[in-house]
Formats: C-alpha cells, structure tokens, sequence
C-alpha cells in the first residue's frame, strides 16, 4: 500500500530535481568555482566505481606506465609481446647496427607497414644511422642520445621519450619508434605515409555559390583546411586523443581571442570523459558528447564544409575534427543553426530570405502534411472548400482502407524507396527511385489500394523533408511525422496542437553545451535576434551572437563599408563648394 | 473518437494535476507571481481543451 501511494505521489506531484544542469555557459570567472567542486566530485565518484569494477588492469593499461629500458633486448621483448611479433603481419621490426664514437651499437626500429612512408625510413632514418655514424664530428664530447639526435637523425619530426606508452601511441598512428641499446629513450619519428582520399567536393553539402572543397578523413589535412580559411594565429587547434584502446585523434578548434573559455572547457572535459575503447567516426562521437541523446533532433552540427566551421568558429563557436572522419562537430547549436545552410552567407539577402521561407514551408510540410491530411478527412471536414472534399472523397470512393491506414501504406513504402535508393550502389540508387515513384505509385492508384491526391500528399512530404538542410533534422522530422499522423488519427486536429505543444515543451527544456536550444527565441536574446530569422544585408552584421558569451560582441565596424561614407563627404564637399 | 478525447482528458488531467504540483513548489519558494502564473497555466491546461470541445459541439 506504500508502495502504491509512493508510486502515486512521484507521478502526480513534482519533485525537486536531484541533479542540477552540469554545464552553464558562464560570463564571469568569480561563478566558475562552485560547479567546478560538483564536477570534480562527481569525477572522483565515478573513478572510485570503475577502479572497483575494473580490478585487473590490462596490459594496454599497464605499458602505458612503463619506462623504456637501457637494454635493447628487452625492449624488442617487450615490443614483441605487445605487438604480437611475427604473428602479426603489418608490423616490421628491423634490427641494424650504428657506429658512433669507434662502438658498434646496437639498434632496432619499428612501424606498421603501409601506414608509414618507407622512402622517408630509408632516407631519413636508416640510411643516416647506418651509413653516416662513423663520420668525424668536431664535437665528440657530446652524449650518445644528443649526438644520434643532433646529427644522425635528419627527420624533421622527432620526440625524444622515456615513456614507451607514448612511443606505441606514435606507432599505431603512422609513427616509427627508434631504440638503441645504452640509452634509456627512444625517438618517435612522425613518417605517416597511409592512402588517402584527396580534398573533394562535399557530396552532401553542395552549394552554388562558395568554395567546394569539403573535409577527408585525414586529421592534419582538415586542420589545415580550416586554418587556410582563417589565416588567424589566434587560431587554436587543441590535440585530443579519444577512446581507451583505439587512441583516436581529434582536434578541438576555437579561436582564441573570441571563444568563451568555459565553452572550451567544457568541450574539453566531455571529450577527456568519454570512457570507451574504440571510436571511429564524428557520428559516434556526437552522441557521446550532445546533451539529451533522447532528442530527436540533433543538437550538434555535423558539416563536411571546411568554410562553415570557420564560419561558426568566427562567431565564438567550437569544432571538433576527428582522424578518420570527413565530418567536424559544430557546437553549441540552436534549431535555428539547423535551419541555416552554408549558402546562406555566400547568396546576397533577398534571395537568402526567399529561400528561408520556402525552408520554412518545407519544414512545415515534412512535418504536418500527412498529419493535416488525416485530420482533415477524418474530423475537420469543414475546413476545406466543398468542391475539394468532394474530389478527394471522390478518388477515395473505391479504396478499402481508412485514411490513415492508406497513408501509413504509402509512408512506409516512400521510406522503404529512400532506403533501397541510399543502399543501393551507383547509377542504381536513381532508377530505384524513379521505379519505386512512378511505377509503384501508378499501380498503387490503378490497383485502388491508394487515392490519387494521398501520393501527392506523399511526394510533397517526400520533397520536403529532403529540402532541409541538416540531414539529422530532416530524419529526425521524418520520424516525428509518423508521431502527428497517429495523434492526427487519434484527435485530430487537437492532437496534433497537443503534439506541437508536446515538441515545443521538450525543445524548450534542451540545451546543447551550455545554450538553451530554443535561443535567441526562447530565451529571448536582443542581439541579432532578428537576424536569426530574417537574413539582414552583410553590413548590418555587426555582432556576435548574444547566447554565446564571447570575448569579443563585434564582429564588424559599426559602419564597415567606409567607402560609401567617403562617398558622401566628397558629394557633400562638392556641393558646397558649387555654392560657395 | 471518444476513446482519443478520453485518453487525451486524462493525459491533459495528469499534466494539470502535475503542473498544479509545481506551482506549489514555485509557491513554496516565495515566488508568488511564478506561483499564480503556473496555477493559470494549470487550470488553462484543463479549460481550453474542454472549452474547445463544447464549441465543437455546439
């Protein structure tokens, strides 16, 4: 009975929430230190409960504490056991010999075939220790491990370390490890040679007017796209590696000077807390990283676009880049950020706007048209001309089902087209969709399984949703349709308002690293806040978006075509002067 | 039809007695115009709905 009138009282009265938001995008330095101390306890919380259920720990863990030895077997020992030598295939292991200062001394090195460039081994690396030690240097005095570095090594990237945690974590990404017997360090030379796709056209985020130069899954070469763009110094790429196992590599990019520091922090510190032991690409990442991973709609951007991150990071924002993925992540972002494509800067304003509407109206179509469809046929009739409900109850004269069953048929078969023509390779993918369209649509209104008007209906949907920009909100709205088409069923237009208001609720309450998702609308913030709808000439640009807190609110003079200004004080000038 | 409109007014019930709950708390908290605002919306929440229905019936 108590427990009837506990489950009674948590589902009618509202309780205080236990765990209070764990990340508010601050303005003051002064608030930072109380949420630190509820972070960092929370930390040392959730470390104490995996050093109790992780007891043992495992040789990955283990080598990551371990120093190089002086003795060069054991070190070949070592690396054998770790790398499964000569089990394992891709893994070269050479031993060789170099003469300094009149001693042979013994040597290895180690790297994964195919990942690195083997001229650059044998140029930079072999051919030096093994051909030139002997030469006379004027200084002999010098250490072993100085010399070797100072004047053997010619590779323009090397590190000198004691851990040989570090030296495997170079290896496994294109790196070689050189050991020599005496020294108790190695040289990690970066000589990452793998195959690689070349910078192509986005496929997913065309555009007309801009640059069409999209992201690879190299990591340097999308740093360097993005910083090719900017040309700033102030511009910071942060190397993070992600995943327990796999060590992946990602950046964080921000610009210095712009970005708000608790933003980064943030970013940072989820990054640094994602405890998994592979990770391969951004798509994985970001459902790591987002807010409320049971929102259907995303709330982190994911572009191939190299000039859309460095546009988002001119206004204060931050991106994450990922070794193997040709997506970054974009963050924080609003719904309005989804609705935006990367054209949108390049296209002058009025056609901006045109398109912003016809966005709009696509948005509303995906979503409710189906719905409006059966919530008209089956409770509102009065809400459409007589003529109209008589032609539509005219083609449904001779269909068996019910509207919603009808609907719900060509639904699923429209999506079951998309997902045959994604699937489906080359020049077949478009001949799917043109069968599964024309054909199947044809056949379905012949056959009378479908009413004629219901696969407009379908296809305006269809169009619709693929005219949104973000790929993550047109699925997201793809699936909330079937939602509206049931409350639509169910209610009418009743459940419908009641799914609407459901939605707003819920996207009100998310937030996404800090900004609350409904900004500048809900809450309202004043600057810019028109811009986030209606597209405003370039000049009136001028500041950075109010939600985001950034170093620096302008972006732009106050009057940044000076020209125009110069204009008029010489017409002014001229004019007086003709008087005088 | 009536099954919709009856599982909606006890769904619309729930979230107004639930609402209703939270005014409480704001109310508790001293913040007596947050307070009434969440009781309207609590109350609204049931008359709209209802009021709704009857100019549909009528």
């Amino acid at each position: 009975m108590a427990d009837f009138k506990n489950i009674l009282k948590y589902l009618f009265l509202y309780h205080e929430p236990d765990i209070q938001e764990e990340f508010i995008l601050k303005e003051k330095e002064s608030e930072k230190a109380g949420k630190e101390k509820t972070s960092e306890r929370r930390k040392e919380i959730s470390e104490d409960k995996q050093k109790t259920d992780n007891k043992s720990k495992t040789s990955k863990e283990s080598h990551e504490s371990k120093l190089i030895s002086k003795n060069l077997t054991d070190n070949i020992e070592y690396l054998k056991k770790v790398y499964s030598i000569p089990t394992n295939g891709d893994i070269v292991l050479r031993e060789f010999e170099i003469v300094a200062k009149d001693k042979t001394i013994p040597a290895c090195i180690i790297f994964y075939d195919g990942m690195t460039d083997r001229t650059i081994i044998d140029l930079a690396i072999l051919q030096p220790l093994m051909l030139l030690s002997n030469l006379e240097v004027k200084d002999k005095g010098k250490e072993l491990l100085e010399y070797i570095s100072k004047h053997l090594l010619v590779h323009n990237q090397i590190q000198i370390t004691q851990n040989m945690g570090k030296v495997i974590e170079d290896i496994n990404y294109g790196g070689c490890g050189v050991f020599i017997d005496g020294i108790d360090a190695a040289f990690a030379c970066d000589v990452k040679g793998w195959e690689h796709r070349g910078v192509d056209k986005p496929e997913t985020e065309s555009v007309v007017r801009g640059p069409q130069e999209g992201f690879t899954e190299t990591l340097r070469t999308n740093t360097a796209l993005v910083r090719k763009i900017l040309k700033d110094e102030e511009l910071v790429v942060e190397d993070v590696s992600v995943g327990k196992r796999s060590k992946t590599p990602c950046s964080i990019l921000y610009i210095k000077d712009i970005v708000n520091d608790s933003l980064v922090e943030e970013v940072r510190r989820r990054l640094k807390g994602i405890k998994v032991d592979y990770i391969f690409d951004t798509g994985d990442l970001e459902q790591y990283l987002e807010d409320n991973p049971f929102m259907t709609t995303p709330q982190i951007i994911a572009t191939e676009r190299p000039d859309r991150v460095a546009n988002a990071l001119t206004e204060g924002k931050v991106a994450v880049v990922m070794s193997g993925s040709p997506f970054a992540l974009v963050m924080p972002t609003t719904n309005i950020d989804l609705l935006q494509s990367a054209e949108d800067t390049y296209l002058r304003f009025p056609y901006v706007n045109l398109i912003r509407i016809v966005r709009m109206v696509a948005i509303f179509v995906s979503l409710l048209l189906p719905g409006l469809y059966v919530a008209i046929t089956n409770f509102h009739h009065e809400m459409i001309p007589t003529d109209l409900l008589l032609a539509i109850e005219a083609s449904r004269e001779k269909v068996p089902f019910p509207s919603v069953v009808e609907i719900l048929i060509m639904e699923f078969a429209f999506e079951l087209i998309v997902e045959a023509g994604i699937r489906r390779p080359g020049q077949l993918g478009p001949t799917l969709g043109i069968i599964g369209a024309l054909i199947l649509g044809q056949a379905a209104v012949a056959a009378n399984i479908v009413s004629p008007i219901l696969i407009i209906i379908v296809a305006v949907t269809g169009i619709g949703s693929f005219s949104i920009p973000n790929f993550g909100l047109g699925l997201s709205f793809r699936l909330l349709r079937f939602i509206f088409i049931f409350l639509a069923s169910v209610a009418g237009f009743l459940g419908i308002s009641l799914g609407l208001f459901m939605y707003g609720i819920w996207s009100c309450s998310v937030k996404s690293f800090g900004v609350p998702f409904m900004a500048p609308t809900g809450p309202k913030t004043y600057s810019n806040f028109l811009e986030q709808f209606v597209r405003s000439p370039i000049w009136k640009k001028e500041k950075r978006p109010d939600y985001l807190n950034v170093k620096k609110v302008h972006k732009q003079a106050k009057i940044s075509r000076q020209w125009s200004q110069d204009n008029k004080k010489k017409d002014k000038q001229q004019k007086y002067e003709i008087q005088k | 039809m009536i099954w919709g409109i009856f599982f909606i007014f006890i769904f619309l019930l729930w979230i107004s007695i639930r609402t209703f709950s939270y005014g409480k708390w704001t109310w508790d908290k001293k913040n007596w115009l947050g307070a009434i605002m969440v009781f309207v919306i609590a109350a609204l929440i049931l008359i709209l709905p209802m009021l709704s229905f009857y100019w549909a019936e009528r």
